[in-house]
């Protein structure tokens, strides 16, 4: 695994999208399980990524180029999702979004697609979600959860207030955070959850207490 | 980490003796640590510009303490306030307040006019050192009104650190600005911090600066709301 995870890699370094996706498909159509392409190649790829220039602007468009594949891949693998949905489905539904101004969404769709994995029902509503359009879905799709993902740490401080309305607006909703920022910061902020939520085993768990 | 700044339970309460005092901050805890880069956020009326002139001795806590590398200020008399802000605080402000008939280097050169010290060739060296770290050494010795609203911000923040100032408080330092010339502003801020070491406190409202900063502190209602280190 190790062997092919780094061949996937030199392929993200170099840019090389075609190979990359063509890459994932054929582990794919060699029967290794969506599950295992999300967690030894997906995750990884973004989790490990480190810039080699010293220079912040070359960085930051570097890693919106491999952020762009892994994005391809996630959509293209989709159809095997399908396949792999567990049958007894539970008959709950989760909206998933990220907060306003929070533009890094691959954790939320990995999430989501997780969730979708397990059975729920799945709304993933988008990056950069302005507060009042969280607060509509929930008003008119009456989710179990609110599941929010949250990358830069600054909006730690715009997702504390906008929980605190919800919750206080909301008696039924059960709050779901996740993200770099929540994994990094949790302790540093008196922030409104019912659920923190990181990686695949957190989910399965959770899904096992789920009734 | 070692500290250049404590605030322990600061209280300032405006209007003590009337009827009607208002109480704008509220038993504040706070350290900074040394050589740091930190935003302060919050709404109008959220205590922090008090905060940042009570940390700059430009005003006085009703309670508590303010430590600065471990010493209490409030133990200073208003001479020793005076030499304490002119050698170890630079100011910057949303306004500028260069002075309109004097040049780039004049500007910044300002300080050490308004003390009556000399002008010595190694603090003229160093205003020409600052001004071309701020990339303004061609506009040295151009009058400030004939400078850009970014260039003069940037003489402003040449001028903050001519006394090589341990801390940098900036109000609003990019209120004024359009988003380029924000950028600009912050990249040269993050460079003096990483190169002279210096510690910053920014109060801004510009989410662009804020979350570029190592920690992010939230004031409202005159308390800390939160805290959040990168």
């Amino acid at each position: 695994m190790e062997k092919k995870y780094q061949h996937f890699i030199s392929m993200l370094d170099k840019e090389n999208k075609d190979d990359a996706i063509l890459f994932i498909h054929d582990l794919l159509e060699k029967d290794m399980s969506i599950i295992d392409v999300y967690e030894n190649f997906i995750i990884p790829s973004l989790a490990d990524y480190e810039c080699n220039s010293s220079k912040e602007e070359i960085c930051i468009w570097k890693e919106h180029t491999r952020t762009s594949i892994i994005r391809t891949i996630l959509e293209s693998t989709y159809p095997y999702l399908i396949k792999a949905r567990k049958q007894d489905s539970i008959n709950k539904l989760i909206v998933l979004a990220c907060p306003q101004e929070e533009y890094h969404e691959i954790g939320a769709i990995v999430s989501a697609n997780y969730f979708y994995l397990m059975g729920y029902k799945v709304k993933y509503i988008g990056a950069n979600t302005p507060n009042f359009e969280i607060k509509s879905a929930l008003k008119i799709l009456q989710p179990d959860y609110l599941a929010l993902s949250i990358t830069n740490y600054y909006n730690l401080i715009q997702t504390k207030k906008l929980l605190e309305e919800i919750v206080a607006e909301n008696d039924n909703v059960k709050i779901i955070l996740g993200g770099q920022a929540i994994k990094k910061h949790r302790d540093d902020i008196d922030i409104t959850y019912h659920y923190i939520l990181n990686s695949l085993d957190d989910i399965k768990r959770f899904r096992g207490e789920d009734k | 980490m070692d500290k250049i700044l404590e605030l322990k339970e600061l209280v300032k309460i405006y209007g003590v003796n009337t009827k009607n005092p208002y109480k704008a901050l509220h038993e504040i805890d706070l350290s900074i640590d040394k050589h740091s880069f930190n935003a302060i956020i919050g709404q109008s009326g959220s205590g922090k510009s008090t905060m940042l002139n009570i940390i700059g001795t430009l005003d006085k806590a009703t309670k508590g303490q303010v430590l600065f590398n471990g010493e209490d200020l409030s133990k200073y008399n208003k001479d020793q306030l005076a030499d304490f802000r002119n050698k170890k605080i630079g100011f910057i402000f949303q306004f500028h307040y260069l002075l309109p008939e004097f040049t780039a280097l004049e500007n910044v050169l300002m300080p050490f006019n308004i003390s009556k010290k000399p002008i010595t060739k190694d603090i003229e060296e160093r205003a020409n050192m600052l001004l071309e770290t701020v990339g303004l050494e061609k506009y040295k010795n151009t009058i400030s009104t004939n400078l850009s609203g970014g260039q003069q911000q940037r003489v402003a923040i040449a001028r903050s650190l001519i006394n090589q100032p341990d801390l940098v408080l900036a109000d609003e330092p990019t209120g004024n600005l359009d988003s380029d010339s924000t950028e600009n502003v912050y990249q040269l801020l993050r460079k003096i911090n990483k190169e002279l070491k210096t510690t910053f406190i920014i109060i801004t409202h510009d989410r662009k600066i804020a979350e570029k900063t190592d920690r992010i502190i939230e004031l409202k209602d005159g308390k800390i709301y939160a805290d959040i280190k990168k």
